[in-house]
């Protein structure tokens, strides 16, 4: 009597293991079939994953909304070739096995057919190999450095570029002492990227303070009164939005006037998420853009602009709102010239060939996504902003670091 | 150099205050609360709402002041008082559910962009000669600390202060002379929750606050506690400030990334070296 | 103050009948478990393990990932939950010994070393660090512990920042997945995490039904008195220090399998916050609590997933919910059921442990902690 359950479960496991073998064996990926997941003749399924929560929910929101503006744009207008977008947002609180979980979900649980235009950053590392053995294309993450992988496609410049152009643009403006303030992750090692393939490029430029502060805390006075002792003509930031406004305050504060760069997720280029707290600290702030959040004379931003304005989202109009708004955009496109084989072989085939044929969205730079290993990061150039008289402006068209 | 100094006593004042009112707590009702921090944040939002609608700046001030009272008493009435008898460990992780929710309900109320509290001074600063200027909010922040750590001692020689000690020392036979250990419990959180205001609004009305604030600040304030051993208020505000000073010279002679690691070491060796507090032997008439 | 004075000072709030009407339910337990229902639950764990090992062949490896990650916790939390629990000491440098575990594991095995074999040796590691930190640690009381073991983690976890060359420091570290030939990673781990979970919960429970957990637990609630009994007060509470970290490490190894890449800013607070959740809404010093405990912190926050912005304060509306009602966590809902005329008259049999007042029996073995304090 005691032995029945026993038996019982041993019969259902031996059959179940009989029918449903694929799923654990590794030679028949479920992504490697010829029809992938979460496409059909009427609907397409993306997915992203977003810190909607937590410390970095400035960012999160504006991204969230830009997606939903341009999933509503598409859906609109007929869809993408007929093809209604089904767009599942997930929130991962900024937490990075959070980022993990909500991918794998997406993937194996909502079958999305690609993840466009995810977050969390420091997190998606952690899915590169998840995404390998599904063969779901990443179209578009925001800021990550390039794994080198087939199925993520980096579409803006990374931070460690557009540092790179500021540095360029620095030399330019014949700074001659640098300074840098970076954060102890991911962040850090973008700026350092930077400063190790730029500075050998700029011999009378040297760096006079290099500052280091802990990730989370709002602790940067120290690394303030370090820098301003040592006097530089330039200071490049590599911190979140809250520690740059704080670094700007204290900089004023302390009397220092040379310039002052950070990228486009610290500095909010285009938007108010740095330059509102810091306040009249941010006049003459130079911010990175990887998206032209800035020209009022852009019809493609003018354009987004106005739909920002009437979803009336929280942050719909910040810089990252456009970022998300163009890779959707981007990849809508990308999806029309794959015709009728929506195979990933495809997907990356038609990808690959933007080489020859970019898209060319206007808000940002030309997508030109070519072969590995180099050719997935499909846009290099970066352009700056400056913050003045209330308003940003662009200082420096996009161009890529010498 | 002196630059350091005052922003070394200025960030030391906020850890100080935010310290004195854990001890606070800790001593009537013994509860370690993590929530203070969030506690302060949401009184200062509610402050920066009222300056943000027109309101005059010292009323924003009091009306600051009474909500982080009224929250430090709403919550020893509604969550903590019942929970005492289960033991420390419900306690300590009611204070932590407390914090995310407060932390969640700032961030859904007030966003989550950085936020400063406009003082008529802010922004001004006077040279104090050799190139070297010091900002008034950080003169603000220092002597609100020092007058702040005065009263609250001065609290604790009153009579009620005295039964406050007295519960401290042993809760049941402060019970058995007639003391009310629930008055006091919330009039220890009503303290620590006016001490918590005062605390983020000062930081508020020098620099920037946020909902990622509370994490670093609550941190700093319980390694001054430590260095009062939880119970010197003396040790605490003097152990705040030094560790303020110390936070601004690790970070200008050794490394920024460092000040957060040399923090908590100084944590783990006072209370190894030193488990009644730094101050154990000056102790004037404390507890 | 030496221990004694603080154990007077605290005890008249519940009073020693509470103390002993806790040792005398956990002996109660134990006697239940030696009697003869012993092969029926042999039999229904058995039944658990062999459904549980089915999972990855039926269901998506969403679900799969959730499940391991559950298990992963749930292992951590026994360590956890000896230490707070059963030895009732609040020590919080166990995300700290749970990273230890990560690091070593994903480092050992990029130098080559097999990494099942990195599994007891992250352990062996973390045991011995364990019993470093506690050994000053173990000396302080209640709150002070607590401060002490937090600052020291923390300043561990500061440090993987720092060795840079061997951790890839603030920016992370990617880990190299074992796999069973011819299975993919996922499955791989998840059969992995399963023997491992198997293993510890079978060996702790034994270990706490025994002659150790009622050592344990004496010298959790009689505290130094215990000495009078022979028993060395100070060893026993570095040996829970020790196991608590071995187990924490060895949890952490297999959740920088899980997650394939690691960086410091995983094992901070965010961490620790969710492991003293995991501990408490199981119960402390329950046995089956852990994955109780895990299972609600992993699947409430997929759950709170559709509630968009409104999920951070949700998660903590719901943690205060249940501390204000079942101080005893999730568990001692079960308990108060089980021993309720109601659960009686449901499961036809006589309570568990005769003790007057249900309310006692729930409570008791949680408040002890607060006697030692």
């Amino acid at each position: 009597m005691m032995r029945k359950p026993l038996l019982f479960a041993a019969a259902a496991v031996t059959a179940l293991l009989a029918t449903a073998c694929g799923n654990v064996s590794s030679s028949s990926g479920s992504g490697g079939g010829e029809t992938p997941p979460g496409i059909t003749a009427d609907q397409i399924t993306i997915g992203a994953t977003l810190p909607i929560t937590g410390t970095a929910a400035v960012s999160g929101q504006g991204l969230q909304a830009g997606i939903q503006i341009a999933v509503d744009e598409i859906n609109a207008g007929g869809g993408i070739g007929g093809r209604k977008v089904n767009a599942i947002i997930l929130d991962d609180g900024f937490t990075p096995d959070r980022v993990v979980t909500n991918v794998r979900r997406l993937v194996s649980q909502e079958k999305v057919y690609a993840i466009v235009a995810p977050a969390g950053s420091q997190g998606l590392p952690g899915t590169w190999q998840f995404l390998a053995e599904n063969k779901t294309p990443m179209w578009g993450p925001i800021s990550p450095a390039d794994p080198k992988q087939a199925e993520v496609y980096l579409l803006s410049a990374t931070r460690a570029a557009q540092d790179a152009v500021a540095i360029d643009y620095f030399a330019k403006k014949g700074a001659k002492r640098l300074a840098v303030i970076k954060q102890d992750n991911d962040l850090g090692v973008s700026a350092k990227q930077a400063l190790d393939a730029q500075m050998p490029k700029h011999p009378d430029m040297q760096v006079v303070a290099d500052e280091t502060t802990a990730t989370g805390s709002t602790e940067v006075s120290s690394a303030v009164n370090k820098v301003v002792a040592a006097q530089p003509d330039a200071v490049l930031l590599a911190e979140d939005n809250t520690s740059t406004a704080l670094i700007l305050k204290q900089l004023l504060a302390q009397g220092f006037t040379g310039m002052v760069f950070a990228d486009q997720g610290a500095g909010g280029t285009g938007g108010p998420s740095t330059v509102g707290p810091a306040g009249e600290a941010a006049e003459g702030f130079l911010g990175g853009m990887q998206a032209d959040t800035v020209s009022t004379n852009n019809p493609a931003v003018e354009h987004w602009r106005e739909l920002a304005k009437k979803s009336g989202k929280p942050q719909a109009e910040s810089g990252f709102s456009l970022q998300t708004y163009s890779f959707v955009q981007a990849f809508a496109e990308l999806v029309k010239r794959m015709g009728d084989d929506v195979s990933y072989a495809n997907f990356q085939k038609t990808a690959e060939g933007l080489k020859s044929e970019p898209i060319k969205l206007g808000s940002i730079p030309d997508i030109e996504c070519g072969p590995l290993p180099d050719g997935h990061t499909c846009a290099r150039q970066a352009g700056i902003a400056k913050y003045t008289g209330g308003k940003w402006v662009v200082e420096q068209e996009f161009m890529a670091p010498i | 150099m002196l630059q350091t100094i005052v922003s070394g006593l200025e960030s030391g004042s906020w850890f100080a205050l935010l310290g004195l009112a854990i001890v606070v707590v800790m001593k009537a009702a013994d509860v370690p609360n993590f929530a203070m921090a969030e506690m302060g944040l949401v009184a200062t939002y509610v402050g920066i709402s009222l300056a943000a609608a027109g309101l005059p700046f010292w009323i924003t001030v009091l009306a600051t002041l009474v909500v982080g009272i009224a929250l430090g008493v709403l919550i020893d009435a509604a969550l903590m008082r019942r929970l005492s008898k289960y033991g420390h460990f419900p306690l300590l992780l009611m204070t932590i559910g407390l914090s995310l929710a407060l932390n969640a309900v700032v961030g859904l109320i007030w966003g989550h962009d950085p936020r400063s509290f406009p003082a008529p001074w802010s922004g001004v600063s006077v040279g104090v000669g050799g190139g070297v200027s010091i900002g008034v909010s950080q003169i603000v922040s220092i002597v609100v600390g020092l007058v702040g750590a005065v009263a609250i001692t001065m609290f604790f020689r009153s009579s009620t202060g005295a039964q406050m000690r007295a519960v401290a020392e042993n809760r049941a036979t402060a019970r058995l002379i007639g003391v009310n250990a629930g008055r006091l419990s919330a009039i220890a959180w009503g303290i620590g929750g006016l001490i918590a205001a005062v605390t983020v609004m000062l930081q508020a009305q020098s620099s920037l606050v946020s909902t990622i604030t509370p994490t670093s600040l609550i941190i700093y304030g319980f390694v001054a506690a430590t260095m009062g051993g939880f119970t010197s208020l003396i040790g605490t505000f003097v152990g705040g400030l030094i560790l303020g000073v110390i936070q601004q010279f690790v970070g200008a002679y050794l490394s920024t990334a460092a000040q957060f690691s040399v923090a908590l070491l100084i944590v783990f060796l006072v209370l190894v070296l030193r488990p009644d507090g730094f101050t154990k032997g000056v102790r004037l008439r404390d507890v | 103050m030496s221990d004694s004075t603080e154990v007077l000072a605290s005890a008249p709030t519940t009073g020693p009948a509470a103390v002993a009407a806790g040792i005398r339910a956990n002996a109660g337990a134990a006697d239940e478990g030696g009697r003869g229902s012993g092969l029926r639950k042999g039999i229904v764990a058995i039944v658990a393990l062999v459904v549980l090992f089915a999972v990855p062949f039926v269901a998506n490896s969403y679900l799969v990932f959730v499940l391991s990650l559950t298990l992963v916790y749930a292992i951590s939390t026994v360590g956890f939950n000896l230490l707070v629990g059963w030895s009732g000491q609040i020590g919080l440098a166990h995300a700290a010994l749970f990273a230890l575990g990560a690091y070593g594991s994903a480092i050992s095995v990029q130098h080559g070393v097999p990494f099942l074999i990195t599994i007891p040796l992250a352990g062996v590691a973390a045991a011995l660090l364990a019993v470093i930190i506690g050994f000053p640690a173990v000396r302080l009381k209640g709150f002070f512990l607590a401060i002490a073991t937090l600052a020291l983690g923390m300043a561990i976890v500061e440090l993987l920042v720092f060795a840079r060359p061997i951790t890839g420091g603030g920016a992370g570290m990617n880990v190299d997945v074992w796999t069973l030939p011819g299975i993919t990673g996922s499955a791989s781990t998840y059969f992995v995490i399963l023997v491992v979970a198997a293993l510890t919960f079978f060996l702790t429970r034994r270990a706490l039904l025994g002659r150790f957990g009622r050592t344990l637990q004496a010298v959790r609630d009689l505290g130094p008195l215990t000495g009078s009994l022979g028993v060395s007060v100070l060893r026993y509470r570095l040996v829970a220090f020790g196991l608590s970290g071995f187990i924490a490490a060895v949890a952490g190894t297999l959740y920088s399998q899980l997650q394939t890449f690691i960086f410091p800013a995983m094992f901070h607070m965010n961490l620790l916050v969710p492991m003293l959740v995991m501990v408490f809404v199981g119960g402390a010093g329950s046995l089956w609590g852990p994955l109780v405990g895990a299972a609600f912190a992993v699947v409430i926050i997929e759950f709170f997933q559709d509630l968009g912005d409104q999920q951070a304060i949700a998660y903590g509306l719901v943690l205060m919910v249940v501390i204000a009602l079942l101080p005893g966590g999730l568990t001692s809902l079960f308990r108060t059921v089980r021993d309720s005329r109601f659960g009686t008259a449901l499961l036809r049999r006589k309570p568990a442990t005769p003790v007057p007042g249900t309310e006692g029996t729930a409570a008791a073995p949680e408040t002890a902690a607060k006697e030692d304090a």
